[in-house]
């Protein structure tokens, strides 16, 4: 009797786990199954995509053990680059692409693999949507997406990729409606806010200077106090002037301090530390959950964008990478798109979770209407309420309106000093 | 007697009064009043406790702020030492500045824990220090994570990457021996040996100070000299020329993946350093400001809220005082108000009632307390007066026509002693004719008439003289009190000596004298007759003969003189006491003549003076007859009437 790996774990759901964990040598009237070990997947990355629903979702679709090893962004890049045999997969954001790749932490993605690979977008393939969208600076996802024949990253197309395009979004700064007043979306409301003295005290930046710098660039330019040749590429010279203004800035008290994690930044504006912040799009959505009101602006100056990455450990190898692409396949499967859209996330091929998710929330979460019902996230809660309009609108309008994207610069090391300056001023 | 019944019913209704109305009694308003002012005692007490109790707790509060706020200071000096000593480590890498900060980071900890168990879970330091804790315990993790990878990277440049350089010097070497002669082969091997060189340098440089673009150069050189390798072209079947060429190949493959490593590995480091550590000591630190802040200010406000604690207490103690003698001020006007004035007013009204004022508004009487009881006791007061003087209204109309029928009374008996001594006086006369006609008919007619008619003549003379002695004793009656007298010195001893002179004596009976009374000043001739008159009948109703005795007795009595006259006679039975002594009243059983008006005038002689005549006698064992005269009489006094022989 043939046992696939599936009917096996179905099997112990109704006859009792002992049946598949170990041969039952000591019943000689029952039938001796040898099943082999479940494959252990390690992944690597943050609470935005390390979420116990997925992880128990596609342990019980794939029949695989998920170890989820979430932590904050700077954590997890680190301790990848370094320590490639401590994960087999790594999720992350599109900026840790070339640390990790330049230090052959990970492996290239062979996209013959990958099953839905034609259904992903033109945002990854193209870096934007559609012709019209403006392009944003900085490390839009094809200029790192392909391994070139040279070994390098670039645009062009090859069936090697150095990172799984799934989960994705516009990022920009979350404040509290009760006491600073909304602004009109892609109209007054600004990345100039960040800096506004009226806030002073009450303001926290993303500890990442990948993501978190180019809010501050933004802020900065937004509000007339710079203007930079290329905010994807800034200059020693224009780091200098920047963390100058910014430490200035700090000494007078204006942040509040900065923070690591999602759940941290959720705190933060709870326990009311901040009003306005950089933040990521769940924790907006908790905040709203918790009665917390929360506005996530739509900047004039455009989005800081970023792309999920979903990269193989260069330590992977055999069963556990077979398991891994297993992994990667189902999360462009449809569900997992569902799932992270209910948090406010985009994934690479949307179509395959449309029929995943309810016409009320392909309506608000995808084309920016009005939600036809009172909408629940993934804890239940309800996040959106009925009527409501996603804020910064449908998927095309917000990706159509990127300023920058996260990425590495190559005065990467030199921001990292800078930042420290910032930190400790 | 109608007046004693009165008087129980009015009492009762006092008591009645008296027992109703409790409800809001004077002496429930008086313990109300003790009770207040008793309970303002009390409340100034308890407001002194509290203040005291607010200021030991303030000292307390400030006691333990000082001891929080000395172990926050404590942390607070610890945040940064540990931050000071973390960039030091992150600095240089002294294996001292870690221990050092992993020590301080132990020991923050273990203060933390300290303080937080001596705050609240509500409080908001606690919330601080649970942030504050969890943040330090994080960078615990992050300081070892740290140190881990300043091992690995410095293990990479300082061991692996220097082994491996020699590696591929020693493999270049080996493989340029193997080349031998062949130019083109040895040009580019110099090519790769200077493209690797470069990029040994470039990495050099990397790690003296950090650039993407020397790292960008460093993988570009290599990926040249690696390059420059693999196109050289070996003699066929040479084993020892291929070998050479493999272990150049893989010797600076492993120096790139070891560089790139070390590369990372310092990227890594920097982030971790500049990022996450400088991050996390960047909030713990600001939590431990704030902490310090906090407790700053709860100092500052400690020592507000102590000095307003004792000002709040001084306050309270003023204002309780002053609450206190308000409400003593307000209780003794109200008492004075309520009990005092009334009392008052009452009083005045008694003082009144005592003067026997009749009162149509008593004060106060239609309240519901003991002054309400009072003054409706004052009202029956009124009402009492009231009837009082209507009763000596009463009794003055009474007296008044009492004293009109007293006279008309007066007036009678005088018309009748009038009546009586005319007619006596007016009868005598033709009495005395009829004596006179019977005198001479017995003269003229004796031994004419029958002895019948002799006899009858007779006892019409009999009658006729008994008709003038009645007639007699009428009128001595009658003058009694009506005759004009004068007032003289009378020697009494002699007076009664001189009457006892006058009494036939020749039964033998003895008649003795006592007498204390030396001189009086009085009518002379009434005492003379009536002491004539008690003599007498002492003497003449005495059945002893020769043992009959009589004592004469007078003695001095206040304003009077007490006169007795003791006889051992027949005596009088106590029934005959009063009415011997009407008019034609007798009792003795003797024949003795008389009229029976002898006693009669006697009293009215004694009384007539303002005297009084009592008799003590029992029948057969003698009598007593005792009477008083004044020592000396008003003018006003009558003259007494010359008293007959009964």
């Amino acid at each position: 009797m043939k046992l696939s790996r599936r009917e096996c774990l179905q099997g112990a759901a109704a006859l009792g786990a002992s049946f598949c964990a170990k041969p039952n040598v000591g019943h000689s009237a029952g039938p001796v199954i040898h099943v082999k070990r479940r494959t252990t997947v390690r992944v690597l990355g943050t609470h935005v995509t390390l979420q116990e629903q997925i992880r128990e979702r596609a342990q019980k679709e794939l029949g695989i053990e998920l170890v989820f090893s979430p932590g904050g962004s700077a954590e997890v890049l680190h301790k990848a680059s370094t320590h490639p045999e401590s994960f087999d997969l790594y999720e992350q954001w599109s900026n840790s692409i070339r640390v990790l790749w330049q230090a052959n932490a990970i492996q290239s993605i062979d996209v013959n693999r990958i099953r839905y690979w034609d259904e992903i977008n033109p945002l990854t393939k193209n870096g934007r949507l559609s012709p019209q969208a403006k392009l944003g600076a900085g490390d839009a996802p094809n200029k790192i997406l392909y391994v070139q024949s040279d070994g390098k990253l670039g645009p062009q197309t090859t069936p090697n990729v150095s990172f799984l395009p799934y989960v994705h979004n516009v990022d920009s700064f979350g404040y509290n409606p009760n006491i600073v007043p909304k602004g009109e979306p892609y109209q007054t409301e600004s990345w100039a806010w960040l800096l506004d003295p009226k806030w002073s005290g009450k303001v926290a930046i993303v500890n990442e200077p990948t993501i978190g710098l180019f809010d501050l660039a933004l802020a900065l330019q937004g509000k007339g106090l710079m203007q930079f040749e290329d905010i994807g590429s800034l200059t020693r010279t224009e780091l200098d002037k920047m963390f100058s203004i910014l430490g200035q800035y700090r000494r007078e008290g204006h942040f509040r301090g900065v923070w690591s994690s999602v759940p941290r930044s959720v705190e933060l504006m709870q326990r009311g530390e901040t009003v306005i912040e950089s933040m990521f799009s769940p924790a907006v959505y908790d905040l709203n959950a918790k009665g917390i009101p929360c506005i996530y602006a739509s900047p004039k100056e455009g989005y800081r964008a970023w792309h999920g990455v979903m990269c193989l450990s260069s330590a992977t190898t055999g069963p556990v990478k077979d398991a891994a692409y297993e992994y990667m396949n189902w999360w462009l499967s449809g569900w997992p798109g569902a799932f992270i859209a209910r948090q406010g996330y985009y994934i690479s091929n949307p179509e395959r979770s449309k029929s995943e998710l309810s016409e009320a929330e392909w309506d608000y979460w995808y084309r920016g209407k009005p939600a036809a019902t009172d909408l629940s996230g993934t804890s239940g809660a309800r996040v959106v309420a009925k009527g409501r309009v996603r804020d910064g609108g449908s998927y095309m309008k917000r990706f159509s309106n990127i300023a920058v994207w996260n990425t590495v610069m190559n005065t990467y090391e030199y921001s990292l000093r800078r930042w420290n300056d910032f930190l400790s001023a | 007697m109608e007046r004693n019944t009165d008087n129980t019913v009015d009492f009762h209704e006092i008591n009645i009064m008296i027992q109703t109305s409790k409800g809001s009694s004077l002496k429930r308003r008086l313990h109300i009043g003790t009770g207040l002012l008793v309970a303002i005692c009390l409340l100034s007490n308890v407001i002194g406790w509290i203040g005291q109790e607010v200021l030991l707790s303030n000292f307390r509060s400030m006691e333990s702020a000082d001891q929080i706020a000395t172990s926050v200071l404590q942390i607070n000096q610890g945040a940064l030492q540990l931050k000071a000593r973390s960039e030091n480590y992150a600095q240089t890498g002294a294996e001292s500045q870690f221990t050092a900060a992993e020590e301080l980071q132990s020991n923050l900890i273990h203060e933390i824990d300290v303080v937080r168990g001596t705050v609240d879970t509500d409080d908001p330091l606690h919330g601080m220090l649970d942030q504050m804790h969890d943040l330090i315990a994080a960078f615990g993790d992050q300081l070892e994570l740290a140190s881990a990878e300043r091992n690995v990277r410095t293990d990479l440049l300082q061991n692996k990457l220097l082994a491996q350089e020699a590696e591929v010097d020693a493999s270049l070497a080996a493989f340029e021996d193997a080349l031998g002669d062949n130019d083109e082969a040895s040009r580019a091997l110099l090519m790769a040996v200077s493209g690797y060189a470069t990029a040994r340098q470039r990495m050099l440089r990397y790690f003296i100070q950090p650039s993407s673009e020397l790292y960008e150069q460093m993988l570009d050189n290599l990926t040249q000299a690696r390059g420059e390798i693999r196109r050289i072209e070996l003699a066929e079947n040479n084993d020892s020329q291929r070998t050479a060429k493999q272990r150049v190949q893989s010797a600076l493959k492993d120096f790139q993946s070891l560089g790139v490593r070390a590369i990372q590995a310092t990227r890594g480091y920097m982030f971790y350093v500049n990022v996450v550590m400088a991050g996390q000591i960047s909030e713990f630190v600001h939590y431990s400001n704030e902490i310090k802040s906090l407790v700053d200010r709860r100092r500052e406000s400690n020592r507000v809220d102590r000095q307003w604690a004792v000002t709040q207490g001084r306050m309270l103690a003023i204002a309780s005082a002053v609450l206190a003698v308000l409400i003593a001020a307000v209780l003794a006007f109200r008492l004075t108000k309520v009990i005092f004035g009334p009392i008052s007013s009452l009083t005045k009204t008694f003082l009144r009632l005592a003067e026997g004022e009749t009162i149509d508004s008593i004060p106060a009487v239609d309240r519901n307390d003991e002054i309400g009881r009072m003054a409706r006791a004052a009202e029956v007061f009124s009402r009492k007066n009231q009837q009082t003087e209507e009763l000596l209204e009463r009794s003055q109309t009474l007296s008044d026509e009492l004293s009109q029928k007293a006279t008309m009374l007066e007036e009678s008996n005088q018309e009748l002693d009038n009546f009586a001594y005319v007619a006596s006086h007016d009868l005598k006369s033709p009495l005395r004719g009829l004596r006179c006609l019977a005198e001479w008919v017995q003269e003229d007619c004796e031994g004419l008439l029958s002895d019948e008619s002799q006899k009858h003549l007779e006892q019409m003379q009999g009658r006729v003289n008994k008709m003038e002695s009645l007639l007699d004793d009428l009128l001595s009656y009658s003058r009694v009190g009506r005759t004009e007298q004068h007032v003289e010195k009378v020697n009494v001893e002699e007076l009664v000596r001189s009457v006892i002179d006058l009494m036939d004596l020749s039964s033998g009976i003895k008649v003795d004298m006592q007498c204390d009374v030396a001189e009086i000043e009085t009518y002379k001739t009434p005492l003379q007759q009536v002491l004539l008159n008690l003599i007498a009948n002492a003497i003449k109703y005495n059945d002893k003969g020769a043992d009959g005795r009589v004592l004469v007795t007078c003695s001095p009595n206040g304003g009077m003189v007490e006169f007795s006259i003791i006889d051992n006679g027949i005596g009088v039975a106590p029934r005959f006491h009063e009415r011997i002594f009407q008019m034609y009243q007798r009792a003795s059983s003797l024949a003795v003549e008389g009229s029976g008006m002898g006693l009669a005038i006697v009293k009215k002689q004694v009384e007539v003076v303002g005297g009084e005549i009592r008799l003590e006698s029992t029948e057969g064992q003698g009598s007593t007859f005792q009477f008083t005269w004044p020592s000396r009489v008003t003018t006003k006094a009558r003259s007494a009437s010359v008293p007959t022989s009964a």
